[in-house]
């Protein structure tokens, strides 16, 4: 191991090592950049949860994508499609800085259907008024990763400047947030 | 060309002697001499006084409106102004606003030598040399030996203005005269709101070939009568050249960004590399912060520190007093940006303009070298490092990262990565330091991370583990530009 250790003396006086730097309570990738909302949804029957997590950046662009609590990870997850049925969100595109031609969301907008183990399916929803910019083809063949923070992204979605308050506000804060369907 | 009956002509409808010679197809230069000029021609000196007597009263020229009576007015005026020792240069040039009227004035002096002389007057060249040309001509030379400076486009530009007092309401007449020519005219004004004709616009479509000479004679008189209202010399200002100034810079904080950065009025963090260069030049070359522009190879994160031989950067420093910078000013301005701590700059010197380009080039193709400092959740291993340690270069495909999606165009965009080293850090057993040389562009947090997957190859899924970058040096820009000086 010891070949393999940085020569820290290279660096002019008065200048420190870049591994001087306080490692010691660094926020990861998410944390960095991402404040966490939820959108809070149970099954028609009340019984089930189907949380969904934003993640909000403060530039307006959000990755929306399933809340660790949704009953579809308890069943097992064996598909995903962008299909649903009028439309393939996967067939998105947009153009130039300013994003033409994305599809336009509303919250109850459908992004995607997932399937379950025991066949049921869950829609998952844009959450917020928004542009479509991205949908996450690495998804499909990787199911596992939907449960992964970040990388389990369903869609990228941009809000519109004036329309970030109110999208916040009909979200639920990550401090203010109890799962459903928790009792 | 029969000149005598030009001549002849030109002097009874109220032209100057100038203006005359003006129409005769003279050279530039046969106007430092204008008498013996129209001699050369044939024209006799005598002749041109030849209708004063049946013409009292043109007082005023009808082509220039004796706009050359003001030479030694704009000598004296330039000469004694404070502004001249402002500038500490050895050039200049001299620009001129005038009137539109005296381009009305050259078109129906125009027309009616096309009415007068249908074979020898072009109805889409100009007949004369212009007003402009001919006053630069008289006074550049004068100038020249007055100020004991050099006439050249780098030079500092004497700007001299010239109005007329009742010009507006007279341009509201070429609608009625020429209106297919003021539609397009009227769509730019909406655009720009400006004026009702700008003078080039005049001189590009007010031209016999689009003028119906009838319709023209109901608002404007051809030839053209003695001016009713008189030119005057409204002011000279000065303007100095733009010089640029190209140095490296080096930022040692983690806290600093490169230019201001202000969002919604409100400044997120205080002072920048840009505003730190800035405030050690502008003095010296006698220029406001404002009128400096910054231009950098490339950019590094606020939190990103650049050390090494440093960035190359230009300044662009307009309406500036001087043309050149000595070593040792020099030297003053890096030692006065060193005391800042956070940023330091070398090389520091003049360049020419078409120097630009190896700024801009640097941007896109060249090699950037950095290090980063990353985490990962266990211990580092020899295999880890081992696997990061590429000698051979390989493409990765990296989407436009999420924290620049908003003003960026979404896009998968191909960059190289020229090697990787992978280093331990004794006693600190998570971390690892890469040393990463990459085409610019690239940008190298999402390298390491991988970004949910949207940076592919990266660092982790080449060890297919989870790594973390907590922080980033840039060590070399790959770039010899500006050259070397070695001062100490």
């Amino acid at each position: 191991m010891e070949k393999f250790y940085l020569n820290e003396n290279e660096y002019p006086e008065g200048v420190s090592s870049i591994t001087k730097f306080d490692t010691g309570e660094y926020p990861s990738v998410v944390d960095r950049y991402f404040t966490r909302f939820y959108h809070k949804k149970t099954s028609e029957d009340g019984n089930e949860n189907e949380d969904h997590l934003i993640l909000y950046h403060s530039n307006r662009v959000c990755l929306i994508g399933l809340a660790q609590s949704h009953i579809a990870f308890k069943k097992g997850i064996v598909g995903i499609t962008y299909n649903i049925g009028n439309c393939d969100r996967s067939l998105n595109q947009v153009k130039g800085k300013h994003k033409k031609g994305g599809m336009n969301l509303q919250p109850l907008t459908t992004l995607a259907i997932i399937t379950c183990k025991d066949g049921s399916e869950y829609k998952v929803l844009s959450c917020v008024t928004g542009k479509l910019i991205e949908t996450n083809d690495r998804l499909k063949g990787n199911l596992n990763k939907l449960s992964i923070e970040g990388s389990g992204y369903v869609a990228i979605v941009l809000i519109k400047p004036e329309n970030c308050e109110k999208a916040k506000s009909s979200l639920v804060s990550e401090k203010d947030y109890i799962p459903s369907c928790s009792f | 060309m029969d000149f005598i009956l030009i001549s002849d002509f030109l002097d009874e409808i109220g032209c100057c002697r100038i203006c005359t010679l003006r129409f005769l197809k003279p050279n530039i230069d046969d106007f430092l001499d204008v008498e013996n000029s129209l001699k050369s021609k044939g024209i006799p000196i005598n002749q041109q006084c030849k209708h004063e007597t049946k013409r009292p009263k043109t007082n005023t020229c009808v082509a220039c409106f004796n706009v050359f009576n003001f030479i030694d007015e704009i000598i004296m005026k330039v000469k004694s102004s404070e502004w001249l020792k402002h500038y500490e240069v050895k050039r200049f040039v001299t620009s001129y606003s005038l009137p539109v009227s005296l381009d009305l004035a050259q078109l129906q002096i125009w027309l009616a030598l096309i009415e007068k002389f249908p074979n020898m007057f072009d109805s889409e060249r100009p007949p004369d040399i212009s007003i402009k040309d001919v006053m630069k001509n008289i006074l550049n030379t004068k100038l020249s030996d007055d100020l004991h400076k050099e006439f050249h486009p780098d030079g500092m530009m004497i700007n001299i203005f010239f109005v007329i007092d009742n010009e507006p309401e007279m341009m509201t007449k070429l609608e009625s005269v020429a209106p297919e020519l003021m539609v397009e005219r009227n769509k730019q004004r909406k655009k720009f709101r400006t004026e009702i004709v700008s003078r080039n616009y005049f001189e590009k479509f007010f031209i016999p070939k689009n003028i119906k000479l009838e319709k023209f004679r109901q608002e404007f008189s051809v030839p053209p009568q003695e001016p009713s209202s008189a030119l005057q010399l409204e002011k000279i200002t000065f303007t100095g050249p733009t010089v640029f100034v190209a140095g490296r810079y080096n930022k040692f904080s983690r806290a600093l960004s490169q230019s201001p950065w202000i969002l919604n009025g409100k400044r997120i963090t205080e002072g920048s590399v840009q505003e730190v260069i800035v405030d050690a030049i502008a003095s010296y070359f006698k220029v406001s912060e404002s009128s400096m522009t910054f231009m950098s190879s490339g950019r590094e994160d606020v939190d990103v520190r650049c050390l090494g031989r440093g960035r190359p950067f230009v300044l662009e420093i307009m309406n500036s007093a001087k043309t050149f910078l000595d070593p040792s000013s020099a030297v003053q301005m890096e030692e006065k940006v060193r005391k800042s701590n956070v940023v330091a700059i070398r090389d520091l010197q003049m360049i020419p303009r078409d120097d630009l380009r190896h700024i801009k080039s640097g941007e896109e193709d060249k090699k950037k070298i950095y290090r980063a400092l990353c985490t990962v959740d266990s211990d580092v291993t020899v295999e880890i490092l081992e696997r990061l340690n590429i000698e051979k270069e390989f493409e990765i495909q990296q989407w436009t990262p999420l924290r620049v999606l908003h003003r960026r165009t979404l896009m998968q965009r191909p960059r190289m990565i020229y090697g990787v080293k992978a280093f331990a850090v004794k006693d600190k057993p998570n971390l690892i330091v890469l040393d990463i040389v990459s085409q610019a562009g690239t940008y190298i947090k999402e390298l390491v991370h991988g970004e949910f997957g949207r940076t592919t190859p990266s660092i982790s899924s080449l060890i297919d583990m989870e790594i973390d970058i907590v922080a980033l040096d840039v060590m070399d820009i790959d770039l010899n530009f500006p050259k070397s000086l070695n001062r100490t």
